[in-house]
């Protein structure tokens, strides 16, 4: 697992400026200080980067395509605005992923929630349709994505950033500004969760 | 023989279910234990259930922004609200912006010194309390004012200023400026600044002399006159009335101070009293320049000082912090900022001499 620097759990943001010389190895620091200095073809690079990892995790959090969708939107000026003050104590996915979040949050809060509509994820086409074995494993994940749907934001949230951005725990702690422990709490809470509905399913069922 | 090995972390658990095979001792453990092999696949399947959910997204086309949204690069306001400052306000106020990169902070700067300056025109005023002759601890200090400015002095401060933005990224900006006071007396004082404010150099000198302030925002090159009435509250060297606001002062017991003796005390500052003060100077100034200085309210202020054996301030630091309703602005979120100042007087009654510019 990486270890990455954590950051005070009360922080809302990225303290102070990020001076990239562009010579790092990750592409998206030169990218960042392209959109600091204005370079909107680098945030446009950004933006084909990762939008469709901050899109899914959107799609998670808020439940409705369109509203996601939104949301990617302001995320992206967000990060348009405060490119200069990413100070590299992370990956730059992590802090976008942070700022996903706090966008997501803010139009939540200014709407009410709506359920997560789990049959726009089941019509979904798998990305990797395949043989037979694939479609049962589809089967499968139909199932959990409609378990899915009935947890709670802070549960999707927290499934999402392990297994949709791939996020270790220590970044997932970052992105959701709580300690380790609570990341780890949520997740066992989620499968606890996911595990009932399941059961509840196949008795139903 | 048979080994035992501990059951996976969930580290070791979440990175199996999503996919990455686990080497060495972890890997052999894996394979033995079916415990571990059964939360590795409920972890799988919810792995696999969010992956179907992240993964069937398509992103629109990237949307180029809006020209309006283009143009906000950055932190970005304080920029725009210094230069509409720059634009709107006298020189002398310009300075102000100069100093502090926002015009919420020459609304705050403006606080400090906003007191009616005596200083120019005042007499030094006979009854100086000296700590411990038995006045009470906020007299001591107002009186220090007098005691402090009746004579000669070199004054160095430390000015920082913390503007703290909404959220979505924009990170805290922070300027931080050195000043340098030569006191010839209260009316002849010369103030120089040199520093870089968002990457503007700052190179401003001023001088008050009987009655008319200069000031030069090139090193001295070139200075511009302004009579003092319109520009004094605005000084810098007026920090000092500062304590003119003072709402009630502790003693903090005696020390030393620069291998000085003295007497120390903290005083707060009346927030009404200063914001009372900021709103008076409304008239006084125009356009983006007053609505920022309407938009600022100042929450707390303190400050302490050393004060020695003559009544006379040896150290000074405060602290004020403010807030601007942003809607006001045109802003998203309500901007805090967070100043101090940090100073020691000293050279007293040293051969300063203060002369006035030859004016271009």
């Amino acid at each position: 697992m990486k270890v990455v620097p954590t950051m005070s759990a009360s922080s809302d943001l990225p303290m102070g400026f990020y001076v990239s010389t562009g010579t790092g190895e990750d592409p998206d620091l030169a990218l960042l200080s392209r959109i600091a200095t204005g370079d909107q073809e680098a945030i446009e690079e950004l933006y084909r980067r990762h939008s469709r990892l901050l899109l899914g995790q959107l799609q998670l959090m808020v439940g409705q395509p369109a509203l996601a969708e939104e949301v990617l939107q302001d995320t992206m000026l967000a990060v348009w605005r405060g490119a200069r003050t990413f100070r590299g104590g992370s990956r730059v996915r992590t802090w976008l992923l942070g700022i996903a979040r706090r966008q997501a949050r803010d139009r939540m809060r200014r709407q009410r929630p709506t359920p997560m509509a789990d049959a726009e994820f089941a019509q979904r086409p798998s990305p990797n349709p395949g043989p037979e074995a694939i479609a049962i494993e589809r089967a499968e994940a139909r199932r959990m994505v409609a378990a899915l749907s009935t947890l709670t934001p802070a549960h999707r949230e927290v499934v999402g950033l392990v297994f949709g951005a791939d996020l270790s725990l220590a970044e997932v702690a970052r992105v959701l500004a709580v300690p380790l422990g609570t990341v780890k709490s949520r997740l066992h809470a989620a499968r606890a969760a996911l595990s009932r509905t399941m059961n509840e399913k196949d008795v139903n069922e | 023989m048979k080994t035992e090995t501990r059951h996976l972390t969930l580290e070791q658990l979440l990175a199996a279910a999503g996919g990455q095979s686990l080497d060495g001792e972890a890997g052999a453990h894996l394979e033995a234990c079916t415990a571990c092999s059964a939360e590795v696949g409920h972890w799988t399947a919810i792995a696999v259930g969010v992956r179907h959910v992240t993964a069937g997204v398509e992103p629109p086309p990237w949307s180029p922004l809006p020209p309006l949204a283009a143009a906000q690069r950055g932190p970005g306001w304080p920029e725009q609200v210094m230069e509409a400052v720059r634009a709107s306000i006298a020189p002398r106020r310009r300075l102000i912006a100069a100093f502090t990169a926002t015009a919420l902070v020459a609304a705050a700067a403006v606080s400090y010194g906003v007191v009616a300056l005596s200083g120019a025109g005042r007499t030094p005023g006979p009854t100086v309390s000296t700590p411990g002759s038995g006045g009470s601890a906020r007299l001591v200090v107002l009186d220090s004012v007098q005691a402090t400015t009746a004579q000669s002095y070199d004054a160095t401060f430390s000015f920082r200023e913390t503007t703290s933005y909404g959220p979505y990224g924009q990170a805290p900006t922070t300027v931080t400026l050195p000043v340098q006071i030569q006191a010839e007396s209260a009316a002849r004082v010369k103030t120089t600044v040199i520093g870089t404010v968002t990457g503007t150099p700052v190179d401003v000198v001023t001088i008050s002399y009987d009655g008319t302030a200069y000031e030069s925002t090139d090193g001295g090159g070139t200075f511009q006159t302004e009579p003092l009435s319109a520009v004094s509250q605005y000084g810098i060297e007026n920090e000092l009335q500062l304590l003119q606001s003072v709402g009630s002062v502790s003693e903090q017991g005696s020390g030393t101070a620069d291998g000085v003796t003295v007497e120390r005390y903290h005083a707060l500052i009346d927030p009404a009293k200063i914001q009372k003060e900021l709103t008076s100077l409304l008239p006084d100034v125009s356009g983006q320049a007053r609505d920022v200085l309407s938009a600022v309210t100042i929450s707390a202020a303190t400050v302490d000082v050393t004060i020695d054996g003559s009544g006379r301030i040896i150290t000074l630091n405060s602290d004020l912090t403010a807030s601007v309703n942003g809607s006001a602005l045109g802003l998203s979120g309500n901007p805090t900022v967070h100043e101090t100042w940090s100073g020691r007087f000293f050279n007293y009654g040293a051969d300063i001499v203060v002369q006035p510019p030859s004016t271009s």
